[in-house]
Formats: structure tokens, sequence, C-alpha cells
């Protein structure tokens, strides 16, 4: 299984402590380290990578996306093609959120609560989405949709349309972004153990009020890290719904795919503006991420 | 230890009698099926449906096996790096004090956060050929977007935290006083770090890195925007599928998506043999 | 090799964790850092061991400042607390490890070894990984480990703190006779003072960064330099009171006259007692006499232990023969007489009167 991030990350800012030692002022991080000059090059170089591989590239954007001054990229982000390629961007990210915080929770408990046959098959299913290519993505739920397509004629007989339609996009969305609630939640459930659960049987409590008061609210920071992780995959997706979608313009048109067009369109001010909102709603999810992290440590 | 796995198995007898378990587990496994598993063998069935003859020589269309052998050796060459530099930046991090640390520690997620397709377009808007740097680069004969270092670029940036997120609790795990006890006992910071800290570390290396390349084989959104896409050349696996649906050919687009799948796949099956092997290693280990 | 520590100072931010502590530990002792948990102990050892840089103060191996060394470079052997063993390395990896690094010949690595794993009676342990060993075992792991590289110094973190109290006193008279056998220098920390007067050449007596006395466990003992060591070492009974014209007052109106009388000064002062430092009858008797109800009776083998309570509300613990308590006919709710025998006296300030 996949290592959630929230698992990775708990207590990354904290110094190691060492365990010989009672009082909190003497946390230890290496500060033995005897080569200083070591040190500090190990500590440059990473800082050095970081900022090129990362900071400078993400700074980048800011200038390009006003090249032509603040008016013109509010013009291109309030195009009628970019609300509605924002507003469908946010309509597929939050039904991906419902379906797959529901379904994540269910998958959870029956991972970690249950054993049965093939159990272990089924982990590693669960972890395909995180590495199968979003063309591969886009392009299955086409042939299956699609003419000749397994469930063509099921599709056609409730009378709605997926390829080339918002149904197919959501259901791309939802496979992209499905480990995540449920591997976020399987640790700490894990952890958790069943004693919480079966001190609310044995005061009376139902299955499901035992669900809704003990077990919900012991894994909510988990929960709450694997919405927001399903939230900002669903939300940046591209390659998937451009080809289960079709990509047409004020239709099935996200905001990744609008700032696709517009590349291709040479509109660079519309595609840089709307990179940099995206952008920008990254920082707003990693900064809760953050905040769901320091929590976690409280 | 035991107790408790004999407790679970109890309870689990006493639930599945009490509630519908079953059901549950039902929910779960045709939700997966519906979602994963289905669409998965439709793509296989449409790749094999005209039998291995077809599927061979689909896979030696003009370009198919250029654009696979590119997105291997890309992914292999970035690999490598992402896992000296995200070992060298989770040390850094869990090891020493320094200022700017919390928000280089924020900074890993990012990538987790930014949509693929903005972080080829950074790429482009910094190194391109038009602009100022990637024109200066250029002059110098150094051509990164729409050749291949563009490609271990955006794979790079995408897959930074990787890496540094499977080594960090590992080695918060790992005492410091394993080096302390390995500095008093004469090695050099070198030797502490070859022969404590690194084969400690390798099982985290080792997923972090597996992970890393599957992720890395089916990269699109970044790199059909920095690569150039020059079928034979800067072409990889991803966008090959891409040109061979919107060219009509869907079983040659299936042939393709269903060797990086398998790749997928067993990369995922190895990972979790790993994990599950670590797993028992470190319960054993447990003081 | 003996080991001078001097006006060494350590602080973690704004906490003092050694303020400025010195003390000589002489070539083949077997000594203890003993003091509670924040005394400074193990900052002090790492110190030493080069693992922890110090704010100021000096640290000399044989005479040689080794405030510059790298641990490396040290010739200590460190015992962790836990142990600190590679986990990923078999037991005969771990303790050859110190030498594989110097780059020792293959056959004398292997010989060397060997002789550990007898030293310290693992025999056949060692293609076992450390997970595989009980935690006194891993102990003796740990210390043939740091004794491979054939140190100068050995370095013990509380080196029984992790065993439950079998395995501890066990072990505890092993290292003894481990330290006659190879006798290289060895100090140890401690919060345990029973550990520390059992096996120990010398104690050092720590207390909030500070060296409080320095002694052999008799000295500490019977002479113990300030009221912290006083209370620290050994079973006490302190009582406060007023010191007066060269008399000590204390709870019950017990009074002591103090030796050289005049030249003290007059103020509060504290009186420890051991528990069998009294003596106890059935009437009054001169000098110190007091008198105390009996609370409560333990007998403990030989001796019988009592809780008295003084009319002024203290109690008091006194440990007597069982022989003689007998003979008194006296039990739980009956008053008696309390005469203490030896007593020390300090000044508030903690100095030594008597």
């Amino acid at each position: 299984m996949i290592t959630p991030f929230s698992r990775m990350k708990a207590f990354a800012a904290e110094p190691t402590v060492g365990k010989s030692t009672v009082y909190p002022q003497l946390r230890r991080v290496r500060n033995s380290g005897r080569p200083n000059l070591a040190r500090g090059v190990l500590i440059a170089i990473v800082l050095i990578y970081v900022t090129a591989l990362i900071v400078v590239p993400v700074m980048a954007l800011f200038p390009k996306a006003f090249s032509n001054g603040i008016g013109a990229s509010w013009d291109a982000i309030t195009s009628i093609n970019a609300l509605l390629a924002l507003r469908l961007t946010f309509i597929l990210a939050v039904a991906a959120v419902v379906v797959n915080t529901i379904f994540g929770i269910v998958l959870a408990m029956v991972m970690v609560r249950q054993n049965f046959w093939g159990k272990r098959f089924v982990n590693g299913i669960i972890d395909l989405p995180f590495v199968v290519s979003p063309v591969i993505v886009g392009f299955m739920f086409l042939v299956l949709f699609g003419r000749g397509g397994w469930l063509a004629p099921t599709a056609d007989f409730i009378g709605i349309k997926v390829a080339f339609s918002w149904p197919g996009m959501m259901l791309a969305t939802i496979f992209v972004s499905l480990p995540f609630v449920c591997r976020e939640l399987m640790p700490v459930l894990k952890e958790m153990g069943i004693e919480h659960e079966q001190a609310a049987y044995t005061l009376g409590a139902t299955r499901w009020q035992t669900f809704w008061r003990v077990t919900l609210p012991g894994v909510r920071r988990a929960l709450l890290y694997g919405i927001t992780l399903t939230f900002a995959r669903a939300m940046g997706e591209f390659g998937a719904i451009l080809i289960v979608g079709g990509a047409i313009a004020g239709k099935t048109e996200t905001s990744t795919l609008f700032i696709f067009r517009s590349l291709d369109n040479r509109q660079y001010v519309a595609a840089y503006s709307t990179a940099l909102i995206l952008a920008l709603i990254s920082f707003v999810v990693l900064a809760s991420l953050e905040l769901v992290k320091r929590k976690q440590r409280e | 230890m035991i107790t408790h796995t004999r407790h679970q198995r109890e309870f689990r007898g006493l639930m599945a009698g009490r509630w519908n378990a079953g059901g549950l587990r039902g929910v779960a496994i045709i939700y997966l099926a519906f979602m994963i598993v289905i669409p998965l063998s439709a793509v296989a069935n449409e790749g094999l449906k005209d039998g291995l003859g077809n599927f061979w020589s689909d896979l030696h269309r003009f370009g198919a096996m250029g654009a696979l052998r590119l997105t291997l050796w890309t992914a292999a060459l970035m690999t490598v790096i992402n896992v000296i530099m995200g070992t060298l930046t989770a040390y850094v991090i869990v090891r020493y004090q320094f200022p700017g640390k919390a928000i280089l520690n924020a900074l890993i997620d990012l990538p987790i956060a930014i949509p693929t397709l903005v972080t080829g377009l950074m790429i482009v808007i910094l190194l391109g050929p038009q602009e100022t740097l990637g024109g200066w680069l250029g002059d110098h004969g150094i051509d990164i977007v729409f050749a291949w270092p563009a490609i271990i670029l955006a794979l790079l940036f995408i897959t930074f935290p990787l890496v540094v997120r499977a080594v960090q609790p590992v080695l918060e795990e790992l005492e410091v006083d394993q080096e302390e006890a390995a500095y008093s006992l004469g090695a050099s910071p070198w030797q502490t770090f070859r022969y404590v800290v690194l084969p400690a570390l390798l099982p985290a290396i080792t997923s972090g890195g597996l992970l890393t390349f599957a992720r890395a084989l089916g990269e699109f959104g970044s790199i059909v925007i920095v690569a150039g896409n020059i079928p034979g050349k800067t072409l990889t696996a991803p966008v090959h599928i891409l040109g061979e649906i919107e060219g009509g050919f869907p079983r040659s687009a299936s042939a393709m998506s269903l060797v990086l799948l398998t790749l997928s796949f067993s990369l995922i099956i190895l990972l979790d043999w790993l994990n599950t092997r670590r797993k028992i290693e470190r319960d054993d280990n447990s003081v | 090799m003996s080991v001078l520590v001097k006006n060494l100072v350590k602080k973690f931010g704004a906490f003092g964790a050694v303020n400025g502590a010195s003390f000589e530990i002489k070539e083949g002792d077997l000594a203890a850092l003993l003091g509670p948990s924040g005394a400074g102990k193990s900052t002090i050892l790492r110190v030493i061991a080069g693992l922890e840089k110090p704010d100021s103060g000096l640290v000399q191996l044989d005479g040689v400042d080794a405030s510059n060394l790298s641990p490396q470079k040290r010739g200590v052997g460190f015992v962790f607390q836990n142990y600190a063993l590679f986990k990923h390395m078999t037991i005969a990896n771990n303790i050859a490890f110190g030498l594989a690094v110097r780059k020792t010949p293959k056959k004398e690595t292997e010989d060397r070894v060997k002789e550990l794993l007898n030293l310290v009676k693992l025999e056949g342990y060692g293609n076992h990984y450390p997970s595989q060993l009980s935690g006194g075992q891993r102990q003796r792991v740990a210390l043939a480990r740091a004794l491979a590289p054939r140190p100068k110094v050995m370095l013990l973190d509380e080196p029984f703190g992790a065993l439950d109290a079998q395995v501890r006193q066990e072990l505890r008279e092993w290292i003894r006779r481990l330290h006659d056998e190879v006798h290289v220098t060895s100090i140890f920390v401690t919060h345990d003072q029973e550990e520390a007067l059992e096996i120990s050449d010398r104690i050092v007596v720590l207390n909030k960064g500070l060296v409080e006395q320095i002694g052999t466990p008799k000295e500490l003992y019977d002479h113990p330099a300030t009221a912290f060591v006083a209370s620290f070492i050994g079973p006490v009974n302190m009582l406060r009171g007023e010191a007066a014209r060269g008399m000590a007052t204390v709870g019950g109106g017990m009074k002591f006259e103090l030796p050289g009388s005049g030249s003290q000064t007059d103020g509060s002062v504290a009186v420890f007692i051991r528990p069998y430092d009294f003596d106890l009858s059935r009437s009054r008797n001169a000098g110190a006499s007091v008198q105390a109800k009996i609370q409560r009776v333990m007998t403990i083998g030989g001796n019988v232990k009592l809780n008295l309570s003084l009319n002024d509300g203290h109690t008091i613990e006194v440990q007597v023969g069982r022989d003689y308590f007998e003979t008194l006919l006296v039990g739980p709710g009956d008053d008696v007489w309390v005469t203490p025998k030896v007593v020390k006296v300090f000044s508030q300030e903690g100095e030594a009167k008597s």
C-alpha cells in the first residue's frame, strides 16, 4: 500500500527527540554535527534545488499572467468561456469529493475491519489510479461507453450520454482521485482499534450511532486531509477529461482544458491568468493541508 | 500483539453476525469493479480483440516503440535524480535545524496541489526558447523546452514529494543515537551514512523510487506542453496514445495502454510486497 | 585514562543543563554521575564523548584538551540508554563495526569479536539480530560493541534504565566484575543512588547542572557536604528549625548543640537524621530526647521500621533492631521517647554546620 501523505509528514517539522531526556529543551537535532562545512553545503544544495525546481517556476507565472496589464488578465478570466470552465472544474471536483468521501469511508472500513479472500489484490487495485496514465483513464471510459462499448447500451437505455459529455468527465475525475480518502483513513482506523467502538456498543449505541459519534470523529483529521487531496487532484485533472470530454468550449471544457485551448489559439494572457488562478487555488489547498497537519500534531 | 490479532478476529466474527458486514464489502467491491476493473478490462479487451499478432504490430506502428523507449529512459533517469535529491532533502529536513525549514517543508507538498498542466506551463514560461532565460540557454546550445531535458524537469517537479515523504518518517524513527553510536565508534560521517543510515532507509527509498517511476510513466499534462511532441524524438508513450485516439486508431491506443498498465500494475504489486515485508520487519524490531 | 571536566556550561535555549560543573575521574576508576532528572548528567557525558559541544568549559582526556576533537577521535566508548544497536546488522557485525571503520584486518576483527562475545557471555549469538535478543542481552551487546575498538574511557548513559528490576540487579553486579576484569576508566550516569553506591569507586553528585560533591560512596554517605547530598543519598529524615546562640531547635522541641558555638550565624536550619541513628526508649532520657507517638510499625526481617509523629505534626521514620523493639512492648498509638545519635545540620543555604 502506498503510504498516505498525511502519514508521511506527521511530525515532519519536529526535531527528533532524544529519548533519554525528559526536558523538552533538550530536544536534539544533530547539533553534534561536527563537519559544519558539510552540513552547510548539504542544506545549501537542498535549498537551491527546491528553489530552482519549485519556487522559481511558480514565481515566473506571476509577471507573465499580467504581461498585458491587469485589465487584460481580468477580461480574460471573466470571459464567458473561462467562467463556464471554472464552474465545470468546481462541479467535477465537488462531485469527486462527495462520491469518493462516501465510498472512501466504506472502502477503508472494509479494508481495515474485514478479512476476505483476495484482500491484497483489492488493496493493489485501490492504488492503481495513482499510477495509471490520465490518458488511459479518459480512453478507457471512452471505450466503455463509446460506440460498441460494453456499457454503451446501458447508458443509452437510461438515456444519458457519457462519452464526450460531462458524465464521462465526472467518472474520469472520480477515478483519478479515488484512492486519497481511503488511503488517508486506513492507517488511522487501524491505529484507532476497535475498543472505542466496543465501548460504545456496551453502552447501548447502535452500529450507526457508533459510526457517527465514535468512529467518524476519531478519524476526522485524516478525512479532512483526504478530502483536501481529493479536491486538489480532481481540480487539476487534465488528460483524462480532455479525452473523454472532447473539450468543447463552454460545454465540456474545464479550466485546465481552457488553458490548453488558449495556448493553442495563442491567447497567452488567458492561458497564463487562468493558470495563475489554479495555482492560487493550489496554494489555498496547500495552506489548508498545513493547517490540518498542525492540528494533527497538537 | 498476538492477543490483539485474536481479539480482532473475534470481533470480526461478532460483527459479521451482528450487522451486514458482507453487504458493506459488497458495496466496496462493486464500486471498485465498476470504477476500476471493468474500465481497465475494456481497454485490455480493445487492445487484444484482434489477436496477439495485431497487438504486436500495433506496438510497432510508427513512433510507438520510440515513444515507449523515451518514456522509460526519461522516467528511469529522473527517478535516479529524484531518489538522490529526495533522500538528501529528507535528511536535511529531519536532521538539521535552519531558518526557512518550515517553509521548505511546506513547499515540498506544492507539486501535489498544482495541476500538472500548470506545471508544464510554468516550465515553458521560464525556459521556453522565446523567454529570457530559455533564450539565453538556447544561444549557448542548451535546449530544454521542446527537448528531453524539459521532460525530466517536469517529472522531477511532479514527483518531488514522493521520495521525500517516503523517507522522512523512517528517518524520524531512526534514532539519532544510532548515528552517534557510529561516530563514537570512530566512523566518519560518510561511513555512518553509508553503513548505518542508508541501510535503514533503503526500503523507504526503494518504495519512493518505485512510486516515482510508476507515476512518471503515465505523466501527461505537463509533458504534452513542454516536450514538443515530435514523433520519434520527444513524444512519450501517453502522448502517443492520445495521438492514436485522435487519429482514429483505438486498437493501437489500447495496445500501448495495455503495455503501460501492465508496467504500472507490476510496480504497484512490487511496492505492496516491499511494504508488507518492511512492516513485518519493523514489527519484529519494535522493542 | 583520566577524565577532567572543568567549568562546563551547556545551555539548550534558555535552559541551563550544565552550569559550570568541574570534576576529575582518575585512571581506572568506575565512577557514577548521580543526580535527579534534569541535573545535567547525560549532557555532561555527551560532552565528554564529543556528541555535544559545550558553550564553555574544558574536557581533558589524559591531561590533553579534547574540546576540539570530534567524537571519532576521542577514543571513548559510548553505551546509549536505548543501546542504539544497528538493527539491520547481526550482533557480530554490530560489535565489529568500530573495527571495520578503522579498516582492521579481517582475521583480527573476527578474533576480537569472538573474544568480546565470550566476555559478555553471548557465545553463539553472533549471527542473531538485535531484535531477537532480550533487553539484558542487548545491553551486553552494546557494551561489547563499545569495548571492541579498545576505548580508553567507557561512557554509559543510564545503562540499566530500560531493564526490569531483576535483570538490572544482575547486570549491575556483572558490570562491576567486568570493570575489574578489563579495568578501563568508566563513567556511568544514573539517577538511582543505590546503583551508584553499590558499584562505583567514586560518585559525582550533580544537581541543577552543578557538582554538589565528589567522593567515595562511604564519604558521601557519612559526610554529605550539602543538604542536597544528605537528602539524596540514603534514607534520611529532614527536620526544619531555627538556630540561635549555638543551639538548633527543630520539630517537637528537639535541641542540638552546634559545634564551635558562636561562630555560626543564627537563622533557619535543616537537620538530617538517618532512620537508624535514633535511640528509642519508653521513658525520657538525657540530651535531645523528645516524645513521639507510634503511628505504624513495619517489621522487615531483623529490623523494625516505625513511623512516629512528633507533637508539632512532623512525621519521622525510625529504624531499630527487631529484638530490641520487642523488649519495649509498645505498639501503634503508644508514646515513646526518641534520641538522635548522629545528626547533620545545614544552614538554609545548604552549607554543613556540623
